[in-house]
């Protein structure tokens, strides 16, 4: 090999590094925003949760509570429903994040009032998290 | 640098490297991997338990009448009730869609369990499951208030059998 002279040695670990680099940075771009996705879905359900377990405590001991959903750690809109429609056959639960759903169907919420509303007689009510309400029993 | 002859493309140091990368990226990947799964699981178990949980408070709570006699004088007896669940559902006991339960008092399946409720234990198969066990006051005559406080101050209480109810979650 003459003085001065690129090897093809040389030559082939920069296109094979440049590919590698390049796959990588496509790989890591999907995984990040998989995380981001998946952040804000681990989020919605850990609201679902705790909104979930509170509005049992409430039912099963006859309490008033000001209950104040956690906190997502990315910020996004944000909202609980409390859906006590019959008529779909679809009451429940449903937390909305940026997006993402995370909900429980087919619980019943007669005898619970949202925000001093029941929601006996196929009422829902719709609160953002990042808002102090009351849970009470009707 | 190993030696090398003419022409050869690819130096034994540039395999080795490659493969020493390739490896470190497996070993991270596999980590990431494996604490992604930890964490799932664990959502999953404090979900199941969760609704465990929830499910057996409204059982016993929904169901107690054990005061009726004087409850209008400002009395609530928490953690007693009669053992027949019969007049409860599934959906009042807020366990959502997608999940089954099966109720046992003392062991034996609740001959009169919340209606919705799967009358056989959960399948062998079953991945996930959550248990949630209750003692509670089962009284054993119509209660009356002067049993009842009786009960409070002292032994020889004959109003009551402690029981257990264990409501298991699955999906």
């Amino acid at each position: 090999m003459a003085k001065g002279q690129t090897s093809i040695d040389l030559l082939l670990a920069l296109l094979a590094a440049i590919v590698f680099m390049a796959v990588l940075n496509i790989y890591i771009g999907n995984l990040s925003q998989d995380a981001a996705q998946s952040s804000l879905r681990n989020s919605a359900k850990a609201i679902l949760l705790d909104a979930y377990a509170a509005t049992g405590e409430v039912k099963a001991y006859g309490l008033t509570i000001d209950y104040m959903p956690p906190q997502p750690a990315m910020p996004a809109p944000c909202s609980i429903e409390f859906d006590n429609d019959n008529s779909d056959a679809k009451t429940g639960l449903k937390v909305s994040l940026g997006g993402e759903t995370a909900g429980y169907s087919g619980i019943n919420f007669d005898d619970i009032k949202i925000g001093g509303s029941s929601l006996a007689g196929n009422n829902t009510a719709t609160k953002p998290c990042n808002e102090k309400f009351t849970i009470g029993k009707a | 640098m190993t030696g090398r002859t003419r022409g050869q493309m690819l130096s034994l140091d540039f395999l080795l490297a490659m493969a020493v990368i390739i490896l470190a990226v497996g070993v991270l990947l596999n980590h990431y991997d494996i604490l992604t799964t930890q964490g799932k699981e664990s959502r999953v178990k404090s979900e199941l338990n969760t609704i465990a949980q929830t499910a057996s408070q409204q059982a016993l709570e929904k169901n107690a009448d054990c005061a009726s006699d004087f409850s209008t004088q400002g009395y609530k007896i928490y953690g007693c009730t009669t053992s027949n669940f019969s007049s409860l559902t599934k959906n009042y006991l807020l366990v959502p869609e997608g999940f089954s339960c099966y109720v046992t008092l003392d062991g034996g399946a609740a001959a009169n369990g919340p209606g919705g409720c799967e009358s056989t234990d959960a399948p062998l198969d079953a991945k996930d499951v959550a248990v949630a066990e209750r003692k509670y006051l089962s009284p054993n005559t119509t209660l009356s208030k002067q049993d009842y406080e009786k009960c409070i101050t002292g032994p020889g209480c004959t109003a009551y059998t402690v029981k257990k109810l264990r409501v298991k979650i699955w999906r």
